[in-house]
């Protein structure tokens, strides 16, 4: 197994310690022997194998969350509606790693068009998590987060609309990266609410993160929100933080917690971040706009996806049903073709949208992102950066039908407030921080939209103040994968 | 009872792109079907439109030519519905911020003059076109995303007449500022008449019909005056009256329901995420302004006022926007308006209606017309060769006219002495038509000019010639 950074496998790579091809093998044959604990693969893609050369992800394995077009490839979202189709397009994001010679060998299981936090919504079952097989992954990019952090590949690649890179990473135990809207060209990624759609990075440390996210980003032609900033070098200018930040925490938030373990980390974390020079900050929300978020979020994605997957009718692609005329074949295509889950959420999109209740669903949801943006424009006047424990609990046991009992405010606020870096457009990165009962547990940082470079200097600052010493029960996670897939 | 008639009309018309709206594909009416086509047009996953900057400029073209107010911040909202010829599912148009709002034209009725309310223009794109076989239809991708503008009227028109003239005005204004082919019965300029009666005087409107994509100015005018009838006999028989939406057939002449409107179809408007508000900037706006000729009612004006043409030649040449190009080309190089429109509207039409060709065609260009005419008017060719030179022109392919005329030994002889030479000869040689002019027989100068053309070979410069002959008989 090789289970090394992007940087380490170069160097075997630059020394022929071993070949692009074997590696590529190798990493291929890892997947397919945890495959059957993990469910984590869609499909395993036939590669070419390229040079090595200049760039630091020239022959470099990765897996591709089975979202973004790969023209030849299957891109099935784990979809009925999709499981045969192969685009005759490429996704950009894929076409920038191509031209870095990175290798793509395998596509990931995921909740279905993203539509999910589990996993769960997937043709082929939920993808299962590395450190204890019975737990989820979470999602949408489920498949992705247990490939790195079984140590499978050094990153993947995944998309996130509400969490679904960083909430899978931190249940995972690896960093996930979600870059500020736009950075990233979403043209090619099967849309799920387009205004919080953003395609994300795991990885095992910040070095990696970097590295892919500078080959990922750029202006694309073919995605005009993209063309609103200029590329960014990430990892060129990648460099620790040495000075002292503005390190803020909203207390309505953190109050909404109820999990005594996580509140306990949470409380290390800003003892840590005190020690490293930070300045924390507390500072105040209204606990009713913030329990708005998730409903704004859904009301606001779900809408979005309603058009968003109204294609998928079967007449020029995917599974067709034919019944005894045009209309009634759409319905019975899309009928089959679409998850329950997924439908449920298309109905809660439609009648948000419609006539009679727009006003008071879409509208009023859009009003409440921009008061809700306008408060963390104010947030961010007094602070660098935002942080908060990533969920109320580690991941959950699906398999045994687990339910973690916790109070409403930590069910609609602790657990579903990363959807807020998505709704004001802004970049979050998750690190983990503990690991309690063999379970990793993960910390989320914010920085204010298109401040991407910062966050990714401030994570390299923690990384490598937790390299030399630990802090109380806070650990180094760089390079960790879960040693042992049970 | 006498009613009063309301009509309203939409019109969607195909913009004069290379490329489709928010595509990269080609936009082509006589290509092969389902060759112009992307992933795009065809709506898969994960593709995003991109703005055709081209369409954009046309569509503030139309802004201007029909005097609206312009949203400089252009913004998309998606129209959702499902229907085969609606690849993504939604179509996106501007449902909530029109780029152009609050405009007007004006129609020429003859008798009077009326300005015809444009309440909204709006950028979106074409569907698929559906070719509906008994058992089975044919989906043709080409036309899918083709830009297009939707021009809405306001419902100020009271007649067929009027909405014929509005339609066709409008039509010819499209062409002229190249904003698009404008082809009614190539489906480049679709045409939807809402129409309802009220008693004159009613403030309240009736209740609507909607008359969909008639294809042609005329079959606007029969499909409007069959409605007037159909609902008048319908509310003049007190039977209730039905929002429908028609068609109009064209051998019965008559229209045929196609749909009850049981209330208002919910579109589900939302905004379109991927294109984020965009600013037009005033560059763009004043450029585009730029681009617009003389509008045919401003032609008509500058032909009637400052060329002195009289109101029947000068529609005849504004009704064709290639012969009026022509003829503007022509009166660049020579200020003799009339009389080259006169030759256009005589000889030049004559000739390509006889050849069916299109002036744009034509061997003999403008600037050798100007010549030509110019030459006829300071003597130095006859009427008669003009027509000679045009022939020559056309056989031989060639538009240097003074080559012509030397090559064809044509120049009038316009000196003096050559010509005194001719008529003294004649005088001498018709001494009796000489005595009889002198006589007070005036026909006798007739024969005399005829004899001095003859031995001319017909050169000699007849006003000239004429002035010169009394001249010598009034001597002796």
């Amino acid at each position: 197994m090789h289970k090394k950074t992007i940087l380490e496998l170069r160097e075997d790579l630059l020394n022929n310690k071993i070949s692009v091809e074997q590696l590529a093998i190798e990493c291929q044959n890892d997947l397919k022997q945890l495959n059957d604990k993990l469910n984590a693969i869609n499909n395993y893609c036939d590669f070419q194998a390229l040079e090595v050369n200049d760039s630091l992800l020239s022959g470099i394995p990765y897996v591709m969350k089975d979202l973004v077009a790969t023209k030849d490839y299957l891109t099935t979202s784990s979809s009925m509606m999709l499981n045969d189709f192969v685009p005759q397009y490429n996704g950009t994001i894929y076409n920038n790693l191509s031209n870095e010679n990175a290798i793509m060998i395998a596509k990931s299981n995921l909740d279905e068009y993203g539509m999910g936090g589990t996993n769960l919504n997937s043709i082929h079952g939920m993808s299962c998590n590395p450190y204890d097989t019975n737990k989820g992954t979470g999602g949408s990019s489920g498949g992705s987060a247990a490939v790195v952090a079984a140590g499978c590949v050094p990153f993947a690649l995944g998309t996130d609309t509400g969490d679904s890179v960083r909430k899978p990473a931190a249940y995972c135990g690896i960093y996930g990266y979600k870059p500020s809207w736009t950075v990233n060209s979403r043209y090619g990624v099967y849309p799920y609410g387009s205004s919080l759609d953003q395609p994300g990075v795991f990885a095992r440390c910040v070095d990696d993160i970097a590295i892919v996210m500078e080959a990922l980003n750029g202006p694309d032609p073919l995605d005009m929100s993209s063309l609103v900033h200029e590329k960014e070098y990430f990892y060129k200018n990648l460099k620790a933080n040495d000075k002292p930040l503005k390190i803020g925490y909203i207390k309505e938030l953190i109050d909404s917690f109820d999990n005594e373990i996580v509140l306990n980390q949470f409380e290390e974390l800003k003892e840590f971040l005190s020690s490293l020079g930070h300045n924390i900050i507390e500072l105040h929300m209204s606990k009713d706009l913030l329990r708005c978020g998730r409903g704004v979020y859904h009301v606001i994605a779900n809408s979005e996806a309603t058009s968003n997957l109204a294609n998928l009718t079967g007449i020029d692609f995917g599974l067709q049903i034919l019944d005894k005329d045009v209309k009634q074949s759409i319905i019975a295509s899309r009928n089959k073709g679409l998850s329950k889950y997924t439908k449920a959420r298309l109905l809660i999109g439609a009648l948000s949208l419609k006539e009679a209740n727009k006003e008071n669903y879409f509208e009023k949801g859009k009003k409440i992102r921009t008061l809700i943006i306008n408060n963390f424009d104010k947030l961010f006047n007094e602070v660098d950066i935002l942080i908060a424990p990533c969920a109320n609990s580690r991941a959950v046991d699906y398999k045994n039908n687990e339910v973690i009992p916790m109070s409403d405010d930590a069910n609609i606020i602790a657990e579903n407030h990363l959807s807020l870096t998505n709704l004001i457009g802004a970049c979050g990165i998750t690190i983990p921080t503990h690991m309690v009962d063999g379970y990793p547990y993960a910390m989320s940082f914010m920085a204010k939209p298109y401040h991407d470079q910062f966050l990714l200097n401030f994570a390299k600052e923690f990384e490598n103040n937790l390299l030399e010493n630990n802090y109380k029960n806070i650990i180094s996670f760089y390079n960790k994968y879960a040693e042992e897939v049970k | 009872m006498n009613f009063e008639v309301v009509i309203g009309i939409e019109i969607h018309c195909e913009l004069k792109t290379k490329t489709k709206m928010f595509s990269g594909s080609k936009v082509g009416f006589d290509d092969a079907p389902n060759t112009n086509v992307n992933e795009i047009d065809l709506g898969m996953p994960g593709t995003l439109p991109s703005l055709n900057k081209r369409a954009v400029e046309q569509a503030l073209k139309a802004c201007h030519i029909f005097h609206m107010d312009i949203d400089q911040v252009l913004r998309f909202d998606r129209k959702c519905y499902f229907y085969p010829d609606l690849t993504k599912g939604y179509q996106i148009t501007q449902n909530d911020y029109p780029i152009g709002t609050n405009g007007y034209i004006e129609i020429d009725m003859d008798d009077y003059k009326k300005r015809i309310g444009i309440d909204r223009v709006v950028i979106e794109e074409d569907t698929a076109k559906l070719t509906h076989f008994d058992d089975y239809t044919l989906i043709d991708y080409n036309r899918c995303g083709t830009p297009l503008i939707e021009i809405i009227s306001d419902a100020s028109m009271r007649s067929a007449k009027e909405a014929a003239k509005y339609v066709n005005t409008l039509r010819t204004m499209l062409v002229y500022a190249d904003i698009s082919d404008a082809k009614m019965e190539e489906g480049s300029l679709r045409c939807d008449v809402n129409i309802s009666l009220r008693p004159f005087g009613s403030e309240k409107y009736g209740v609507k019909t909607e008359i969909k994509n008639l294809n042609s100015v005329s079959n606007i005018e029969k499909a409007i005056d069959f409605e007037i009838k159909r609902q008048s006999k319908i509310i003049l028989s007190n039977e209730k009256m039905d929002s429908e939406t028609r068609r109009f057939d064209e051998n019965s002449k008559q229209t045929i329901l196609m749909r009850k409107k049981d209330g208002v179809i919910d579109y589900r408007f939302h905004s379109e995420p991927n294109i984020i508000p965009t600013l037009i900037a005033d560059e763009l706006v004043e450029n585009s302004k730029k681009e617009i000729p003389l509008m045919p009612a401003e032609l008509l004006e500058k032909y009637i006022n400052d060329y002195q043409l009289n109101k029947v030649d000068a529609n005849i040449i504004v009704n064709d926007q290639d012969l009026a190009n022509y003829y503007n080309k022509a009166c660049s190089y020579s200020n003799n308006y009339q009389q080259i429109a006169n030759w256009l509207i005589s000889e030049g039409l004559a000739y390509l209606n006889k050849n069916e060709i299109n002036i744009k065609d034509m061997i003999l260009k403008p600037e050798a017309l100007a010549h030509m005419i110019e030459l006829n008017i300071d003597g130095v060719i006859s009427s008669k060769q003009l027509k000679q030179i045009f022939n020559i022109v056309n056989e031989e392919n060639n538009n240097d006219i003074d080559s012509i005329i030397k090559k064809h030994n044509m120049m009038m002889i316009s000196d003096k002495e050559s010509i005194l030479k001719f008529i003294n000869q004649v005088m001498d040689n018709n001494m009796q038509s000489v005595e009889d002019y002198r006589n007070g027989n005036d026909r006798a100068i007739k024969h005399l000019l005829g004899q001095i053309m003859k031995i001319s070979h017909g050169q000699v410069n007849p006003k000239l010639t004429n002035q010169l002959l009394i001249k010598e008989l009034n001597k002796k």
